[in-house]
């Protein structure tokens, strides 16, 4: 009798095991909670894996989420080398060839997300609106539609590599006690991470699929040189370019190569850096220790990055389920509306606009004066009244794309250049 | 120097404290700066050294990081699983020395950067692990996986051609020799874009694949190959990216991390030498500050040493050095000096002040001191002079009243006349004590220091106690300890005052008991002896809290005292002064109802020539002696015991006659022989005829020798006691070694001969048979003395010298009989009428002068013993002086002193005739009867000449009149004429100095006839003489009585 009981427990033991797949061997609890509360596990930066959205979506979703927030390039090569150890992969775009190369990541079914159609254009034709620049690289649009032949292709179906979420672009940001404030689009130029009077404060962040661009785009602004593509260097470009900032580096113009968001932060307030490669985030919470961060509009555009939420190629049953859940929660409107305090877009605003009130929209979205001052998700005042936001609205910031956020075809070069550009 | 009000308003111990407060303020602050200083830079040092050490530890670190990321390159070639624990060793040991170094790391920037430095550390570590799995899956797509499917398609193309030849479809078997060209050929480019980093083979690769399957689609269709090329591709596209993730791990992520911990450990080394040298900024500028500081400290505290040395100087040393030498000068009796700093408000200002009043009081004190020094002068002469005034006229009353009272008066008139005569006596006893008194308190009183006899003064005055004793029946016991010492250098007439004062006041203040004097030896060293002699009571006592205030003048114990017993209340505040002028206090014990101690101590010399020459009491032949003590006083008792006790004399002590009786038949049986029995004459049981009878009545008993021991001795008892059977008669008290001394007298002539009952008498003659006047040849002295009774006095000492006196009243008679005489020497009196003794030396002198005449000593008789009267002697050319009462052995030595060509040999006394009788008629027996019995001028006199020595003296001379009588009794029995002539010589002086006139002229009756041999008239007169002996004896003792009465004024 005895012996039984136990019997069946161990075998349902090691059936649930399989069911919640392996890694949360950690969590002592009891079967009932496994079975019912499936445990989603997240790995991404610190963009979007905040502690608030977490606890919201769980309180929300009845789920239990796990965050593993890492460097972008660090968490681009565990989880393509290594799917098991994730459930939803949050990244930038430029990671789903990579990752689907890789076979990390599995197809979304667009049936199964419920906002699909809110998404707005630029993910789906590349344009936010018709007279837009369409930006150099690997648009996401170029990435979305998972072909027939496996794939990935702008020509739609009814299966996609990531669901389009998150996006924003980026410049760089400068202290204003150091650097003086510049004309958006017309004076703040990508040329000046490359300005020698900035000598010994810049820094650039350690990922080549993102640091190359900043690079490459200060070098073409500051004329050092000029790319066909910009967005597909050539190998012959990319030693070009490495050479510049090679030379920079030995006359010690990089103050450091940042690999996080918190690092950036920490070099700007220590006074590290004056200027440097900056996410939105960072540019906030810069401002919130106090320090005077302009995040520029350079004359020669941005360079943006859409989100993306993939899922695991090892990911099934209902911890997908849950995981397809956590997706939709993410459109639902709150999480948008959240992480618009912090300066990111939703892609599908509308939803979030209703969360929002008008002056933090019009703030945020519309690129009007704040009205009063705006708290940031901390609770802190991160904008003052009066303030405008850098760039202006939505619209005209996506209409000014230099670039996106790309693994070219010279990327495996890249990456050899990059090292001997560290090593230096 | 300072403003007046700081310098003279403030107390000094407040500028002293606030002088040092100051220093010790300034030194304080000092210290604690500089030991702060010190410690910061020991802490400074400490950090710099941390700093360095954490420098150069950073270093070592970042390269060995270096070193890890050379080591994860290697691995890329290698793929040695060695390699990664190597790395994962070097990354703990990495690990754990920055969190060393964080630990002891202080500066919160640095820390901030040591912290991010241990993150980028443990990112690179957590790298390590993902390192050897990414290697791994690449290795197995490039080394295993992609070659098998290569390796697979190749054979299956390969079959195709053989079946494409085999159905000799050689268009076929060309085509699929392309695709097999071109599978290969993607193989090797794909091998060489990964592993040669051939970069633009990719796409080559992505070409050959499209164009395999097209060419193969077109020969063969769709089938296993078709699907072969896909998973081809499929799998190139998974190699390349493990390939980009494996190098973008190592090339950007540890690469990235290594580079940040570089660019942190630069900036911390950066940062660490600004440290270091804002720390040594810092600690120079610390030393230079305490450099300063001490230069300031020692600028500043020199100055303000130098300030409160100088302030101290002028304000307060200064100051009190002048107040000092104001002081100095007062005392030296400067009193006309200006007294500084009067008008300071400090302790200075208080001292001035009290100088200020010093001077004041000790002008008033110098005046007021001359006044009373030159007031107690004027007294002391005053009172020496007045007493002296007043006593010549007190004797005159006293002898006047004497005189009166010898006349027919009746009785009223005989009272008043006897209550003037008492009254006189008395008061002039107080004018003695006065005149001691005042002596003592002016300081004049000196004493003398002779050589004296302590033993015999302390008999002397007990027997003279012992009368009075009787008188009350009380018991005079005096115990003169064994080893004090006998011959002594003092003032044997102040101890014997001071003696009699003690004793009379115990014997005056006991109704019954006894009187006890004790002498003994408190210490002795080389020739100082401290001697205690204490007189205990049994009388009334004194109360404790009376004890104290007795010795004060004028103080009695009580009030009422002195109107019951009498007493000046001067004689113990004497005798206090005389003891501790002697070097001892007077100190008394006991209580109310308890009887009284007084003792006082003295400290004398030991005259050690006396005491060498004194023979030692023989006590050999009665050492062993087996005594039998009758007594039932315990301190009689005590006494004599010790008595016998110093010559080893065994002495058993019993009650009653009875005891004794039974004691000696007892020891008797035994075989003890009793040697001798002290037998009292007041047994409790029986009277000691009876014993003796008692005695004789028991034959078995061996006969001691019987002692017999009175307090009252009675004349003619000595032949009753003898015929009883008594060997000695001793009267009490008994005298130091008389026990001893009658003992061995008795062994020694027991043997010879019967002998005769032994008295204190015949041991006097046993011990005189030794000692001898001195012998002179005839001298002429004349002797100026107003008073008759000193006349006679000394006219009667100085004739038992062999000198011939011519007497004068004054001095003007004096310088009369000098004129017309040859003298030896002269007796001056001072104080004389008509003219005094200091004028009649000058004119003496004078007249020597003129005659050219040997120059006669002239001996002063001063009555005051006044140090002063000596100095008036020798200034008025005297050459010696002899204080009055005039005693026998002081005028032997002046004799000998001023005379000694006259003084003889024993020789020249043998061959000397008798002296002449200076011719003197012998009176009819009719003539005899018409002289006075006691001629109380005389004995007057003599009482106010011996003082409270009189009773004393009497008793001496009834003592010496027995004796002679004695004496004379057995010159008739030996027919020793000589002997005879001797004693009535002796008795017939000694008579008439005390006035006996009767008795003087029947002893000089005598005498003539033991000049003519008629020894037979003397043998028959001699009783009578004897009888009229008593009758003198009688009648002087009540005269006594009545002297002492007065005196005491009872």
């Amino acid at each position: 009798m005895r012996q039984s009981t136990t019997l069946s427990r161990r075998s349902f033991l090691s059936r649930c095991a399989k069911v919640t797949a392996a890694g949360i061997a950690a969590t002592h609890a009891p079967y009932v909670f496994s079975k019912t509360v499936p445990t989603v596990r997240v790995m991404g930066t610190h963009v979007t894996l905040q502690e608030e959205l977490r606890q919201r979506a769980m309180q929300e979703l009845g789920i239990k989420l796990v965050f593993e927030p890492r460097g972008s390039a660090a968490v681009l090569q565990k989880a393509a080398s290594n799917p098991e150890s994730f459930d939803l992969y949050e990244q930038w775009s430029d990671s789903i060839n990579i990752l689907w190369q890789a076979k990390a990541i599995q197809p979304i079914d667009i049936e199964r997300l419920t906002y699909w159609k809110e998404i707005n254009s630029l993910t789906k034709t590349g344009r936010i609106a018709p007279g837009a620049r369409l930006g150099q690289g690997d648009a996401p649009y170029k990435l979305l539609y998972v072909q027939d032949d496996s794939r990935l292709g702008s020509n739609p179906t009814d299966k996609i590599s990531f669901m389009p979420y998150v996006h924003n672009v980026d410049s760089f940001g400068y202290n204003n006690d150091a650097i003086a404030k510049a004309v958006p689009y017309e004076t703040e130029s990508w040329a000046w991470l490359l300005n020698d009077e900035y000598r010994g404060k810049v820094a650039i962040v350690n990922a080549p699929t993102i640091g190359i661009f900043d690079a490459a785009l200060a070098a073409q602004a500051a004329g050092l040189m000029q790319f066909n593509d910009i967005g597909n260097m050539t190998m012959q470009e990319m030693d070009t370019l490495f050479a510049i900032l090679a030379e920079k580096k030995q006359r010690g113009h990089f103050a450091g190569f940042w690999t996080s968001v918190p690092q950036s932060v920490e070099y700007m307030i220590s006074k590290r850096v004056t200027i440097q490669s900056m996410f939105s985030p960072g540019v906030s919470s810069s401002r919130g220790h106090g320090v005077p961060v302009t995040y520029a509009s350079p004359k020669e555009g941005y360079r943006a990055w859409h989100g993306v939420m993939c899922l695991s190629s090892k990911t099934h049953g209902y911890v997908k389920d849950a995981a397809y859940e956590y997706m939709n929660w993410w459109l639902s409107g709150f999480p948008g509306a959240y992480i618009a305090r912090q300066g990111y877009y939703i892609s599908n605003p509308d939803r979030s606009r209703e969360l929002l009130p008008a002056h933090e929209w019009d703030y945020w979205y519309e690129g009007k004066p704040a009205i009063k001052a705006l708290l940031g998700t901390d609770g802190k005042v991160s904008i003052n009244p009066g303030e405008v936001r850098d760039g202006g609205s939505y619209t005209r910031r996506f209409s000014n794309i230099a670039v996106w956020n790309t693994v070219m075809d010279s990327y495996d070069y890249s990456l050899d250049k990059w090292y001997e550009f560290l090593s230096l | 120097m300072l403003p007046d009000f700081i310098k003279e308003r403030f107390s000094i111990g407040y500028k002293i404290a606030f002088g040092f407060l100051l220093l010790v303020l300034m030194f304080a602050g000092i210290s604690v700066f500089i030991i702060g200083n010190f410690q910061a830079l020991d802490n400074t040092f400490a950090e710099t050294d941390r700093l360095t050490k954490n420098s150069i530890e950073i270093l070592e670190i970042n390269n060995a990081i270096s070193e890890l990321q050379l080591t994860a390159l290697a691995y890329s070639h290698s793929g040695n699983a060695v390699v990664i624990e190597k790395m994962k060793a070097k990354y703990l040991e990495i690990a754990r020395r920055l969190r060393e170094i964080l630990a002891s790391t202080r500066d919160a920037e640095s820390q901030s950067m040591i912290e991010s430095m241990t993150q980028v550390v443990d990112r690179y570590g957590g790298n390590i692990d993902s390192l050897e799995a990414r290697y791994q899956f690449r290795q197995l797509l490039l080394e295993e996986e992609l070659p098998s499917l290569a390796k697979s398609g190749a054979e299956l193309v390969k079959q195709k051609i053989v079946l494409a030849e085999t159905n000799n479809d050689f268009t076929k078997s060309i085509q699929l020799r392309q695709v097999l060209q071109l599978w290969l050929e993607a193989h090797l480019d794909s091998v060489n874009f990964i592993k040669s980093r051939k970069y633009e083979l990719r796409n080559s690769v992505y070409q050959k694949i499209e164009q395999m399957a097209d060419i193969y689609a077109a020969v063969n269709g769709g089938d296993h190959f078709t699907r072969m090329n896909t998973q081809f591709r499929e799998m190139f596209d998974q190699s390349v990216q493990a390939n980009r993730i494996y190098l973008s791990l190592v090339n950007v992520v540890m690469a990235g991390e290594a580079l940040e911990f570089t660019t942190l450990s630069d900036k911390l080394r950066t940062h660490s030498l600004r440290l270091q040298e804002s720390l040594s900024t810092k600690s120079k500028a610390s030393v230079q500050q305490v450099v300063r500081v001490t230069y300031y400290a020692v600028f500043l505290s020199v100055p303000l040493l130098v300030f409160v040395a100088l302030f101290y100087n002028f304000s307060i040393a200064r100051a009190i050095r002048s107040i000092a030498d104001t002081f100095k000068n007062l005392l030296r009796g400067d009193f006309n000096q200006t007294i500084p700093g009067m008008h300071r408000h400090d302790e200075i200002g208080q001292l001035a002040k009290a100088a200020d009043a010093f001077q004041r009081v000790s002008e008033e004190f110098k005046d007021a001191k001359l006044r009373a020094e030159s007031a107690t002068q004027h007294k002391s002469e005053f009172l020496a002079n007045m007493s002296h005034e007043i006593r010549t006229p007190m004797n005159g009353i006293i002898g006047t009243t004497g005189l009166l009272l010898d006349t027919d008066l009746d009785q009223r008139q005989r009272n008043l006349a006897e209550t003037t005569q008492r009254s006189a006596e008395f008061l002039l006893t107080i004018i003695n004590d006065i005149l001691d008194f005042s002596k003592i308190e002016a300081g004049k009183l000196e004493l003398e220091r002779i050589p004296f006899d302590l033993e015999s003064l302390c008999s002397d005055v007990a027997e003279i106690m012992a009368v009075r004793c009787n008188e009350k029946n009380l018991q005079m016991v005096l115990q003169y300890k064994e080893g004090t010492p006998r011959y002594l250098i003092g003032d044997p007439g102040r101890i014997r005052q001071v003696m009699l004062n003690l004793l009379s006041n115990a014997v005056k203040f006991t109704e019954k008991g006894y009187v006890q004097c004790k002498v003994e030896l408190l210490s002795q060293q080389d020739d100082q002896a401290d001697i205690r002699i204490s007189v205990t009571d049994t009388g009334i006592g004194i109360a404790a809290d009376k004890q104290r205030i007795i010795f004060n003048q004028f103080d009695q114990a009580d009030g009422s005292t002195t109107r019951k017993y009498g007493g000046t209340g001067l004689g113990l505040a004497i005798s206090r002064q005389l003891t501790r002028m002697m070097g001892g206090d007077i100190t008394v014990e006991g209580a109310l109802g308890k009887g009284s101690t007084f003792s006082f101590n003295l400290r004398l010399g030991v005259d050690h020539n006396m005491s060498v020459r004194a023979s030692a009491i023989d006590t050999d032949i009665v050492r062993g002696m087996k005594v039998m003590l009758i007594e039932s006083s315990p301190v009689v008792r005590e006494a004599l015991e010790e008595q016998l006790a110093s010559a080893l004399i065994k002495t058993v002590s019993v009650n009653t006659g009875s005891e004794a009786i039974a004691g000696i038949t007892i020891a008797s049986e035994q075989g003890v022989k009793i040697d001798a029995v002290i037998v009292p004459d007041s047994m409790p049981d029986m009277t000691a005829e009876h014993f003796a009878c008692l005695f004789k009545l028991n034959p078995s008993i061996a006969k001691p020798i019987l002692i017999f021991l009175t307090a009252s001795p009675i004349k003619g008892d000595g032949d009753r006691y003898q015929k009883i059977g008594f060997d000695a008669y001793l009267v009490k008290p008994v005298r130091p070694h008389e026990l001893i001394k009658t003992l061995s007298y008795i062994v020694i002539n027991r043997k010879l001969k019967e002998l005769p009952l032994v008295t204190r008498h015949t041991l006097y003659e046993s011990a005189r048979e030794k000692i001898r006047k001195t012998a002179f040849s005839r001298s002429y002295v004349l002797l100026v003395e107003d008073n008759p009774i000193n006349q006679m006095v000394a006219t009667e000492i100085l004739s038992g010298y062999s000198c011939a006196i011519t007497p004068a009243g004054n001095g003007i008679e004096a310088i009369e009989r000098f004129k017309f005489g040859n003298y030896d020497l002269i007796f001056m009196d001072c104080q004389m009428p008509e003219m005094d003794g200091f004028e009649a030396t000058r004119r003496i002198r004078r007249v020597e002068a003129e005659k050219q005449l040997a120059r006669t000593p002239i001996i002063a008789f001063t009555a005051n013993a006044m140090s002063g009267d000596r100095e008036k002697c020798l200034e008025a050319g005297m050459d010696d002086y002899i204080s009055k009462p005039v005693n026998e052995s002081q005028l032997e030595a002046l004799l000998v002193k001023w005379l000694p060509d006259k003084v003889l040999t024993e020789a020249d006394v043998k061959q000397l005739d008798p002296p002449r009788e200076p011719i003197r008629k012998v009176l009819t027996t009719g003539e005899i009867t018409d002289l006075p019995l006691l001629d109380m001028k005389i004995f007057s006199g003599l009482a106010q000449l011996f003082k409270n020595a009189f009773p004393e003296a009497v008793a001496k001379h009834h003592t010496a009149a027995q004796d002679n009588l004695s004496l004379a009794q057995n010159a008739i029995d030996e027919h020793d004429m000589e002997s005879l002539q001797r004693a009535m010589h002796s008795l017939k002086s000694s008579s008439r100095q005390f006035g006996a006139m009767q008795q003087g002229a029947i002893a000089e009756q005598l005498e003539s006839l033991t000049k003519e041999n008629n020894i037979q008239a003397v043998a028959d007169a001699l009783p009578a003489l004897r009888e009229h002996h008593e009758s003198v004896v009688n009648l002087m003792n009540e005269a006594l009585q009545e002297t002492r009465a007065l005196k005491t004024g009872s």
